[in-house]
């Protein structure tokens, strides 16, 4: 049996990933790959600007979460997410920690914050389906 | 959490999607709860004590009472 659940709430929140992250990814990764292709290097209030327009996937999706979070009538799938966002945030600061006490003793690449961001997110969709799947 | 939702289903011959869409709960949570891995809240029980017309305690065990009254 699948392990899909599917609230209104939760038809809400594909949308919105749907609709929302997904073109706001690709979107990002346009002007990301157009700004080094045609070597702009913006500035200033442009800077500033490019980084809110890079980051925007990331809030939306924070936001598109505490959405889901108000609209969910199922308590039950509610404490399912909260347990999946623990997973993820969890997992994170672990091997982040990890790799950095790592690059105290030994020469090891940096770990990036876009690294961090895909391993959270990682994480949380395995624990969704994971949690899912227990309580199928 | 110990309870008799399974029975109390089963006397309605109510499979656990039935009692879902009747507490407009996902199938899971039914499960969850009638294994007792997941305690539903007040408004949640209070529900389910209307929908099979019976009190919380009747439905759920208070496992800690349960051990006092063993112990005494």
């Amino acid at each position: 049996m699948s392990p899909r659940v599917s609230s209104p709430a939760m038809y809400r929140f594909e949308d919105r990933i749907l609709f929302v992250v997904v073109p706001s990814i690709f979107l990002t990764l346009i002007m990301l790959i157009s700004l080094s292709h045609f070597h702009v290097h913006p500035t200033r209030v442009w800077a500033v600007l490019c980084a809110i327009f890079v980051s925007s996937p990331v809030i939306a999706y924070i936001l598109i979460l505490g959405l889901y979070l108000s609209e969910e009538k199922d308590e039950f799938q509610r404490a399912l997410l909260v347990q999946s966002i623990l997973w993820g945030l969890g997992v994170t600061a672990c091997a982040a920690f990890f790799w950095m006490v790592l690059g105290m003793y030994i020469q090891v690449p940096h770990m990036s914050f876009v690294s961090a961001v895909f391993l959270f997110f990682l994480v949380f969709t395995v624990s969704i389906w994971v949690t899912r799947w227990r309580y199928r | 959490m110990k309870n008799r939702l399974k029975v109390l289903r089963a006397e309605r011959d109510w499979s656990q999607a039935d009692l879902a869409q009747r507490l407009e709960v996902s199938r899971q949570s039914v499960n969850a709860i009638e294994t007792g891995k997941f305690d539903p809240s007040l408004p949640l029980a209070f529900k389910l004590a209307r929908l099979f017309g019976r009190r919380i305690e009747e439905i759920f065990e208070d496992s800690e009472e349960r051990v006092s009254e063993l112990a005494g």
